[in-house]
């Protein structure tokens, strides 16, 4: 679920892990699942995400709300994730995958055998069960910025603009974009 | 609404227990690395204290200790400069002071200095020394006898070989003083046996000599047979006070020796 208002009386404190879990460890776990695509990866950024937010706590001046500021290092973790070369190697067995992708009758004939570590993950990734988490994973990242920001954890234009450090018109733009390609999850009216 | 629609395709992702608990582990080992990290920052940083808290002092006192055993040398080598240089101008009474420079360690230029010193200064100190090395023992005691009373009060000259003022040779006679000091006596030169007056030796004799006189020294001239006598208050050299003399003639010619009476002169105070 979307960060609460509580989160935000969090602004200056000790920074206690086990409060900051409770609080943030789904949101943070699922923001790097939309950057990463793949749970592995995104477990393994979760736990650099609050390697270096306990290590680092230092750096938190309070002036902000500790939830922004967790997420601004999510985000960095992320896009450092996507920057090493692990990833480039992964992307690239991910566009062969994607490109050999079964349609869905060819899905309803393959019959996986269990207990294949290998296969269960061909299977996870062949699972389109969730056609708009697929949808947003797929986009560009600054595409997904603004999506998860905007209709995930519910911040206006200027919040985003000042989270990502972008002015508020680029904000928009990215939004419109983001929208036009995800126009087939959009209903009409929105 | 699209929003709610995301919300709910990303509400089965949730942070399972496994991964906080492997979270937690991952906190607390970055922490004990930090720690450590932060220990050996602050070790090298004390370490960089130290030397500057120490080896800055002790850089410093060695840089004092070498500076002064570089320059005690310089500083004591203008001392002894100043030193030679007061010796060259300085008088004769520093000639006493030789030994202190041949003791010395000093560099060639200061021997040389030193040198120059001994040559110029001894000379003048010391004419009757550097006269008998030159001239030799013979030369110097024909042309010059300083004389000196020994422990035994007898004359000496400055070789301090006797030079005896008591006896006057005459051939094979020699005259000398009676032990007593009173009267005069000849003796065989070569035997020192006392011979008795006759007609061919004459003894001179002064008579009415005081009694509180006594024969001092005897002193003759070959060339023109002139003897004067010394007479003293005291018997001893070293009590004299008060010289007479007296002369007379004395020849020795053919075994013969012909004196006359001596004739007191004069007299004088020491």
């Amino acid at each position: 679920m979307a960060m609460n208002d509580e989160t935000n009386n969090l602004g200056g404190a000790i920074l206690d892990v086990e409060e900051l879990f409770r609080l943030y460890g789904d949101d943070v776990l699922r923001m790097c699942n939309v950057y990463l695509r793949k749970q592995s990866l995104a477990e393994d950024a979760f736990q650099d995400v609050f390697v270096k937010v306990m290590t680092r706590s230092g750096s938190y001046r309070g002036d902000s709300d500790v939830k922004y500021w967790l997420l601004s290092i999510a985000r960095n973790v992320c896009l450092d994730y996507l920057k090493s070369a692990y990833m480039k190697r992964t992307s690239f067995m991910g566009d062969l995958l994607d490109k050999t992708k079964p349609t869905s009758e060819e899905k309803k004939r393959i019959k996986p055998l269990p207990g294949n570590p290998v296969e269960d993950r061909m299977i996870e990734r062949l699972d389109d069960s969730n056609p708009l988490l697929s949808a947003v994973q797929d986009l560009p990242a600054k595409y997904k910025d603004v999506i998860l920001l905007r209709f995930y954890f519910d911040m206006d234009n200027a919040a985003i603009a000042q989270q990502l450090g972008i002015t508020e018109s680029t904000v928009r733009s990215r939004l419109m974009r983001a929208r036009t390609k995800l126009k087939d999850f959009w209903k009409e009216g929105e | 609404m699209f929003g709610d629609d995301l919300k709910k395709s990303l509400e089965p992702i949730q942070a399972s227990d496994e991964l906080l608990a492997k979270t937690r582990l991952a906190i607390e080992k970055a922490r004990l690395e930090q720690a450590a990290q932060t220990m050996r920052a602050k070790k090298k940083s004390r370490s960089l204290s130290m030397i500057w808290k120490i080896g800055v002092p002790v850089a410093c006192t060695a840089l004092l200790v070498g500076g002064a055993v570089l320059l005690l040398p310089k500083l004591n080598h203008k001392d002894a400069t100043k030193e030679v240089t007061f010796s060259v101008h300085g008088t004769k009474e520093d000639v006493s002071d030789i030994d202190l420079y041949e003791d010395s360690n000093f560099t060639a230029a200061t021997d040389n200095r030193e040198e120059s010193v001994y040559e110029t200064t001894v000379p003048e100190a010391e004419t009757t020394i550097s006269h008998s090395k030159q001239a030799g023992f013979d030369k110097a005691e024909e042309s010059f006898s300083p004389m000196a009373v020994d422990v035994d009060g007898m004359w000496t000259n400055a070789t301090e070989q006797h030079f005896d003022l008591t006896r006057i040779y005459f051939g094979k006679y020699v005259l000398c003083i009676a032990e007593d000091g009173k009267s005069l006596e000849l003796h065989d030169a070569k035997t020192d046996a006392l011979i008795s007056e006759d007609e061919n030796l004459e003894i001179p004799q002064i008579r009415n000599l005081p009694e509180d006189r006594f024969i001092y020294a005897l002193v003759y001239e070959k060339e023109n047979g002139s003897l004067m006598i010394t007479t003293a208050d005291s018997i001893h050299p070293l009590d004299v006070t008060i010289l007479d003399f007296y002369m007379c003639t004395c020849t020795y010619e053919n075994g013969r020796l012909i004196c006359d009476e001596p004739n007191y002169i004069t007299s004088s105070g020491i």
